[in-house]
């Protein structure tokens, strides 16, 4: 076994990082198990914790566990009849794995974005009212701001401004991935699931949407599962390693990529395995 | 090469020729018998289309005594009660396919889905006798004299439901219609709702929709056009639809307002009167209302398919 070698390429490619002092906890996950319907374990005693207004990375080999755990946050394998999780989550103190937890409002304050852009089927501009209108009711005016905001904050205003009522399956993939983040952000969530949101677009859309990352963690407590491991170090304050169902290693990011206590993580970061 | 292995490659070369020349074979005779279907209709409904011109289509009456006929009250039968049928099942087959791809629990979406899928098995004559012995007396005793009470009371919508309960008629036909479409559209609206991709659904209930409201304003939209082509299936068959039809509907040859009244379908004016149809003419007419049957039927399942096909693409 070789002492544990410093990754210093992954962490290189980092740009204007600002050191983003401590936020208060947002998400803190204590004891989590999740058991699929077949009766796989799919996370082992997964504990945590996601600060606000931070960027936390989940990475991993396939299969890890990381995108189970982020679908844990917004209780979307609810939707699987027979999944279960146990354990506790809670988003400012609340226990979210709770059956009295009212869904549709914790899925408005705890928004996702997918591996593939899923435009609904509907305008441009309706794709962001829509989400806003299941929970407010505004004026046009109103709305027409609203939208422009979102828009503006997934950096996609400029490109869709003068097609706002075309269809959004119109617009290109990376310009989709974007709508589908403003459409999340509409909402005014308070956390932002990213489910590698970035796999399926080409480098140039690739690092609009880290550029937008790392803008909305001024705002919002972002977690990030991703298979680029240059991706989790440029965007993310905090690294969570996960190995077959377990969180290996979680620490500051530079730790994980420079000096990671565990010779799993090490081997992971290094291209040794994964 | 060797003599024997050249005769055993020509011998498999033979076999092939032979083998893709039945494919063919059979292949066109399909399109042969369809072709042939239509020049027959078309040649033998030449008799009555030029005795009575277009107005066969208009024309009411429908008198086998003085050799008058026309389609006008067999066109109108097929048409009402293949819509009302639509209407009626329409929405409860939207309803469980929404209920079998969203809300059922996974052990019960299995024996649920087959037993729906069953009710296609069932031999239309079933249906007819079932309609005939049970649903009739049951509407002509409890639900048509409600209706007539109720609905029959009010102006305007009244006329739909007045006149005496029989029991047969147009409503019973459409209601039996109802349920045997109910398979088909079912089993293609559950299956296009399967089309609407994972991720599009679960961000939509990321986004905090409830299940009426992914179903509403995501699944109806990305599937609209497999939802009407799944329609305009059931429609087909509701259209063409006899045996059942014949034993509920009363075989009456006349245009009423009231969906009570008797009244009669193409197939089912066919199916009672082919036996009596003693002259050229009378045989004739029967024809000629077999291809306007077979042209609407013909267009309504075409646009389906294409409505269809064009969900495949996405």
């Amino acid at each position: 076994m070789t002492e544990p070698t410093p990754v210093t390429d992954a962490f290189a490619g980092l740009k204007n990082r600002r050191s983003r002092e401590d936020h208060p906890v947002k998400v803190e996950v204590r004891g989590l198990q999740f058991h699929y319907a077949n009766g796989h374990q799919a996370l082992h005693d997964v504990n945590l914790t996601l600060r606000d207004k931070t960027v936390t990375a989940f990475i991993g080999p396939s299969g890890c566990g990381k995108s189970t755990l982020l679908r844990v946050l917004n209780r979307m394998f609810d939707l699987y009849p027979g999944q279960k999780a146990t354990g506790e989550v809670l988003l400012d103190g609340r226990n979210i794995l709770s059956p009295r937890e009212d869904l549709n409002l914790l899925r408005a304050k705890v928004g996702m974005v997918f591996q593939k852009p899923t435009p609904f089927p509907m305008s441009i501009y309706e794709n962001i009212a829509f989400g806003i209108r299941l929970y407010e009711r505004l004026s046009k005016a109103e709305m027409a701001d609203r939208v422009e905001a979102a828009l503006r904050e997934a950096a996609l205003w400029d490109e869709v401004k003068d097609k706002l009522h075309q269809s959004g399956l119109g617009l290109s993939g990376g310009q989709q991935q974007r709508l589908c983040i403003a459409r999340a952000v509409a909402v005014k969530p308070e956390v932002l699931l990213l489910d590698e949101p970035a796999s399926a677009l080409d480098p140039i859309s690739t690092a609009k949407i880290e550029d937008l990352i790392d803008k909305l963690a001024d705002e919002y407590c972002i977690a990030i599962v991703t298979h680029n491991m240059q991706q989790a170090a440029r965007t993310s304050d905090y690294t969570a390693f996960m190995y077959l169902g377990q969180l290996i290693e979680f620490d500051r990011t530079e730790t994980i990529f420079t000096a990671p206590k565990n010779s799993r993580t090490n081997d992971y970061v290094t291209g040794r395995f994964g | 090469m060797e003599p024997d292995q050249t005769s055993r490659t020509n011998r498999l070369l033979m076999q092939d020729r032979a083998f893709v020349s039945l494919t063919w074979l059979s292949a066109t005779t399909v399109v042969l018998v369809l072709a042939g279907v239509m020049l027959s209709l078309l040649w033998d409904s030449i008799p009555a289309l030029s005795t009575f011109g277009p107005s066969f289509l208009w024309t009411e009456r429908w008198s086998p005594a003085k050799e008058i006929f026309g389609a006008a009250a067999p066109i109108f039968g097929t048409l009402v009660t293949s819509i009302i049928a639509m209407i009626i099942g329409v929405p409860l087959s939207f309803g469980i396919a929404v209920f079998l791809t969203e809300i059922c629990p996974m052990p019960l979406r299995r024996p649920i889905g087959i037993a729906i899928e069953l009710l296609a098995g069932i031999p239309s004559i079933i249906y007819g006798l079932w309609g005939f012995f049970v649903l009739a007396p049951v509407m002509q005793h409890t639900v048509q004299p409600f209706l007539i009470e109720t609905f029959g009371q009010v102006p305007g919508i009244g006329l739909l439901f007045s006149g005496a309960p029989y029991g047969i008629g147009m409503l019973t036909a459409s209601l039996v219609l109802a349920i045997m479409i109910l398979p088909f559209v079912t089993s293609v609206t559950r299956d296009v709702f399967e089309t609407v991709p994972v991720m599009l659904r679960e961000s939509a209930y990321g986004m905090g929709m409830t299940t009426w409201e992914v179903v509403r304003y995501i699944m109806i939209p990305y599937t609209r056009l497999g939802l009407v082509g799944g329609i305009m299936l059931g429609l087909g068959r509701a259209l063409g639809e006899t045996m059942a039809v014949t034993f509920v509907i009363g075989n009456s040859h006349r245009i009423a307002t009231s969906l009570l009244a008797p009244a009669t379908t193409i197939s089912a004016s066919i199916a009672n009167e082919f036996s009596e149809a003693t002259s050229g003419l009378y045989t004739s007419s029967l024809i000629a209302l077999g291809l306007i049957l077979f042209v609407i039927s013909f267009s309504v399942l075409a646009m389906a398919k294409w409505l269809l096909g064009r969900v495949e693409t996405f």
